[in-house]
């Protein structure tokens, strides 16, 4: 019957996120994994248990597609952030705000202020329009002593140029209570 | 064409096909289309894909909503597209994980909202989802469950024993033929090569191949190979995917066709591609948007793919 769970919480996840920027957390508790920050969400908690958001624009859906996902070890929130992207650019980015923390990331790899720690894996080739690319994701910690006190507002925004030459924006607003993130060993 | 259909209405339902053999040209002289091909009174077909979610085993996001209303909106055209063609990457599933089935299962059930005849294209993700992978008896990333469950649950159910094949249709009044030519960028050997340069000779009026990669996705094994015997034949159409939007490139001949449910890539809506034939012979191309149904795209190609 695992088909049917999964079914069943597509159909779940689908239904909250026609709400917008709420984040969704799914049950059970966390599975006792390490999180490698290598821009790669491969471990099994950023999907089972992760909260996560999905980039609107103009109150659908980003096009394109952002979506935004958090956990938390004992000092970090962690952020994933994935960005469906036809052209990736090294100043492709995004901007996070957490409480009184502001970082500024980008698709190839740079992080401000430095107390954000980040990792960038790219499907695609920097800075060549005359291919696809298909996405970039970055993970990243973030103190949680930088946050502030709960709860958190955060918004995480993202530009990005289309190769019909749009200038396409979105955004993900929401927050959180760093206690109740799923915690990662 | 005539010639054809003689030897279409001799031939009767095709013998499965064997390993290596090649098939001369035929078309299995059934009405309508089923393994092999069939005869068809129009030729009208759909065209979906990429349909994966967008993170590493994450079957909870998959797209089951967006893959379901794109094939009940193909259900719901009129008249009905009788079969169709999808592009390629059906899941995001890791190889030593177990999610390829459960995956599958969401799309499969998904697909089932329409009930016409569904020939699919292998993607990199029926691989281990690299674009550079190369499966199957003679890949170097071997027969993975992504490989193995896409042929017993996809590719076998059509009567069809390799990831690439053709499918053959006639018209049932003579008037025309076409071949649809699925290369397997991912599964790509010597004797895909040799298979692809011999029916790719065969005479039709309309020649398809249906390949997950388009041209610049060129890491993927089969790409720059099948684009080499593809250069020697005649080309009516390429159908591709991997590329998460809708895209007419006509400098190809070639429709990209991967706003099917995975995460986009540019700001052209998830949809669907309609190809009719008209009654002059030229092929009307439609890209519809599956919500509002409005064309994302419109336009009509001759015989040899140009734009008349």
């Amino acid at each position: 019957m695992a088909w049917f769970r999964s079914a069943v919480l597509a159909v779940a996840i689908a239904a909250c996120k026609q709400h917008g920027s709420k984040l969704d957390r799914l049950d059970p508790p966390p599975p006792a994994t390490r999180i490698a920050l290598d821009g790669e969400l491969d471990e099994p908690a950023w999907n089972a248990v992760a909260m996560r958001g999905v980039f609107e624009a103009n109150g659908v859906q980003a096009r394109p597609y952002a979506e935004i996902r958090l956990l938390r070890d004992e000092t970090h929130v962690l952020v994933g952030l994935y960005a469906a992207d036809e052209d990736i650019r090294s100043d492709d980015s995004f901007d996070l705000t957490a409480g009184a923390f502001v970082a500024h990331l980008t698709a190839d790899g740079r992080a401000t202020p430095a107390t954000v720690r980040t990792a960038v894996d790219r499907d695609g080739t920097l800075d060549d329009p005359n291919d696809d690319d298909e996405e970039w994701v970055i993970e990243a910690a973030i103190p949680i002593a930088a946050l502030g006190p709960a709860p958190v507002a955060m918004s995480a925004e993202r530009c990005d140029r289309t190769k019909d030459g749009v200038k396409r924006c979105s955004s993900w607003r929401g927050s959180f209570d760093p206690k109740t993130l799923a915690q990662i060993r | 064409m005539r010639w054809l259909l003689v030897a279409v209405a001799a031939c009767g339902d095709p013998a499965p096909i064997t390993a290596d053999a090649y098939v001369a040209l035929d078309a299995p002289a059934r009405e309508g289309p089923g393994p092999g091909g069939g005869l068809l009174a129009e030729l009208r077909f759909a065209v979906v894909g990429d349909t994966r979610p967008a993170n590493l085993d994450d079957t909870a996001g998959y797209p089951t909503g967006i893959v379901q209303q794109i094939f009940a909106d193909v259900e719901a055209e009129a008249p009905k597209p009788v079969f169709a063609v999808t592009t390629g990457d059906y899941m995001f599933a890791s190889t030593s994980g177990a999610e390829v089935g459960p995956q599958l299962d969401l799309y499969l059930n998904a697909r089932a909202s329409y009930t016409g005849f569904i020939y699919p294209a292998m993607g990199n993700h029926e691989c281990n989802g690299y674009t550079k992978s190369n499966c199957g008896p003679a890949g170097n990333d071997g027969q993975p469950p992504n490989y193995t469950q896409f042929m017993a649950r996809m590719i076998e159910p059509i009567g069809e024993a390799r990831p690439y094949f053709t499918e053959r249709f006639a018209a049932t009044d003579g008037s025309w033929t076409a071949k649809f030519v699925f290369v397997a960028g991912n599964a790509w050997d010597k004797g895909q090569a040799t298979w692809l340069d011999l029916v790719l000779g065969e005479p039709t009026t309309y020649t398809f191949v249906v390949r997950h990669e388009p041209p610049e996705s060129n890491t993927a094994p089969g790409v720059d190979p099948s684009q080499a015997i593809m250069a020697k034949h005649p080309l009516t159409m390429l159908i591709a995917g991997h590329t998460h939007t809708y895209r007419h490139v006509p400098a190809y001949r070639e429709i990209i066709v991967g706003n099917g449910g995975a995460p986009l890539t540019s700001g052209t809506n998830f949809g669907y591609v309609i190809v009719a034939r008209q009654p002059d012979g030229t092929l009307d191309i439609t890209s519809k948007d599956y919500l509002t149904l409005a064309p994302i795209d419109h336009f009509a190609i001759t015989t040899n793919g140009l734009v008349p």
